[in-house]
């Protein structure tokens, strides 16, 4: 009996091993297959990020409400000051808003003299959304969102809080998106200063802070310049709000984000269509329909005397100072 | 024979049971939870739950419910798959010889288990130095730390459900 029972721990203890081996090297395999091509699991992911944005919606419904009673205290014991310090914004903006007013009749004057088209980029349609999931991680600063696909989502679009620009969406499922936050080690956003309109790249260091890199002039940035998206990678629009330059003793540009003022709980989607590069085989196409269209219509252009003959167009006479 | 087959199955369920345990841990740690003005991360949080994983469970399968977990983590988090597998899995290797000497109290068990955190670090480092990647040390200090200071509160409710619906089984 004991003998067999020695055989079972042994077969058990082999066969525990084996699974050990085995799973590890898979995830091996996959921890290296997913950094260089991350489309091998993409379906089991977004099928994964589906049902997690499902059910974290429901199982963190008991911590949404305690989130919200503490910020509802947290409100009232400020209510008085906040009332203050709003009514002195409304007054300031009620100026501002005159003054946007009388921008805004100057602007369409001069663009109809102009015959331009002084639009942003921003859109005009939002998809709301709640972030479900916000992983600030050792390897990972990325936020599920509980839209998808269905709604309109689409991949490269930004995403802002109340406050400013969050991320941009990177893996788009039916009913969920991954967001990719600004903090992330991977994220690059080209950024620009509101005041010197001078350019930069916004560079995500897995930290609460990112950093400006591709200064071209230090001149250009001081401490407290508002940083807007620039709009030159053609991925988000121009003018969405990042946050707030803050210099280091050495000299690093550093961005205090925006969305930081506020807990992440909803957030927009701006549905973008990104500027694309020129497709190289679209123009070969084209230069391949020009080239047919030409040897169509040559022929004709170039025969102008029965072009001429045809539409009763008389010759030119000559006039003999050709030859003088 | 069939006291061996009884065990057999017997190990295979507690596995699953804490298997089970493990999973919604996963997909709470994935959630978002807002406290004076911070995000809190609970990433590491699922890690007690193989500290507390029962002695009795099927290790094979212990293995295979560790991987799957830690993939649905690595898909929740939106990390490179296959990071929180390894770290499951090198986790219940390293706790395994000691899951026998678990009945010491809380403080000792509490003990044990920051000093296990700490390993655990080592085995982040390395995994960050093979992918030749950027870790966040001080998140990963923060997310022990939140781990840690967690642990009563699950130790707690794992007591009371081994007493009240387990009957006093581990």
């Amino acid at each position: 009996m004991n003998g067999r029972r020695g055989t079972s721990y042994r077969t058990k203890r082999r066969s525990a091993r084996f699974t050990l081996i085995i799973l590890f090297l898979v995830a091996l395999g996959l921890f290296f297959s997913g950094r260089n091509n991350g489309s091998v699991l993409e379906r089991n992911r977004t099928s994964v990020e589906n049902f997690g944005s499902s059910a974290l919606h429901y199982l963190t419904m008991p911590l949404r409400g305690l989130e919200n009673f503490g910020e509802s205290i947290d409100a009232r014991s400020k209510a008085y000051e906040e009332n203050e310090r709003l009514k002195a914004e409304l007054a300031r903006l009620s100026d501002v808003e005159a003054r946007a007013n009388a921008m805004a009749i100057k602007l369409s004057r001069l663009s109809n003299i102009l015959n331009v088209d002084p639009a942003t980029d921003i859109p005009d349609q939002k998809i709301a959304a709640r972030a479900v999931s916000e992983i600030n991680g050792p390897f990972v600063r990325s936020s599920l969102i509980n839209v998808g696909a269905k709604k309109g989502v689409s991949k490269g679009d930004a995403v802002m809080t109340v406050d400013g620009l969050y991320g941009h969406v990177i893996r788009v499922g039916s009913k969920s998106s991954r967001v990719l936050k600004l903090e992330d080690l991977n994220s690059r956003v080209a950024v620009m200063s509101k005041r010197s309109q001078s350019r930069a790249i916004l560079i995500g260091k897995n930290s609460r802070i990112p950093a400006l890199s591709y200064v071209i002039d230090a001149a250009d940035w001081a401490e407290g310049d508002v940083v807007i998206t620039s709009g030159d990678d053609g991925v988000l629009p121009l003018g969405l709000p990042v946050g707030t330059v803050r210099v280091t003793a050495d000299g690093t540009f550093l961005v205090d984000l925006f969305i930081h003022k506020n807990f992440v709980d909803w957030v927009w989607v701006y549905p973008y269509e990104e500027i694309r590069p020129p497709e190289e085989n679209l123009v070969e196409l084209d230069v391949a329909a020009i080239e047919q269209d030409t040897s169509v219509n040559v022929p004709i252009a170039n025969d102008a005397n029965v072009a001429g003959e045809d539409n009763n167009i008389e010759p030119r006479p000559d006039t003999g100072t050709d030859g003088l | 024979m069939l006291a061996d087959e009884v065990t057999v199955i017997k190990a295979r369920i507690i596995a699953i049971q804490a298997g089970i345990a493990l999973f919604v841990l996963v997909i709470l740690a994935n959630g978002t939870f807002n406290f004076v003005g911070h995000t809190i991360p609970f990433l590491f949080v699922p890690l007690i739950v193989i500290y507390f994983w029962p002695k009795g469970a099927d290790p094979a399968l212990t293995y295979i419910v560790l991987f799957l977990c830690g993939l649905v983590h690595d898909f929740l988090n939106g990390g490179s798959p296959g990071i929180w597998p390894m770290v499951f899995m090198i986790g219940w290797m390293i706790t395994r010889p000691y899951l026998s000497s678990k009945e010491v109290g809380l403080t000792l068990f509490w003990f044990g288990f920051v000093v296990w955190m700490g390993v655990l670090a080592l085995v982040f480092l390395l995994l960050d130095f093979w992918g030749q990647d950027h870790i966040a040390i001080g998140n990963v200090i923060f997310q022990i730390g939140v781990a840690i200071l967690v642990f009563p509160l699950l130790y707690g409710i794992r007591l009371l459900l081994r007493n009240t619906v387990f009957g006093g089984m581990d």
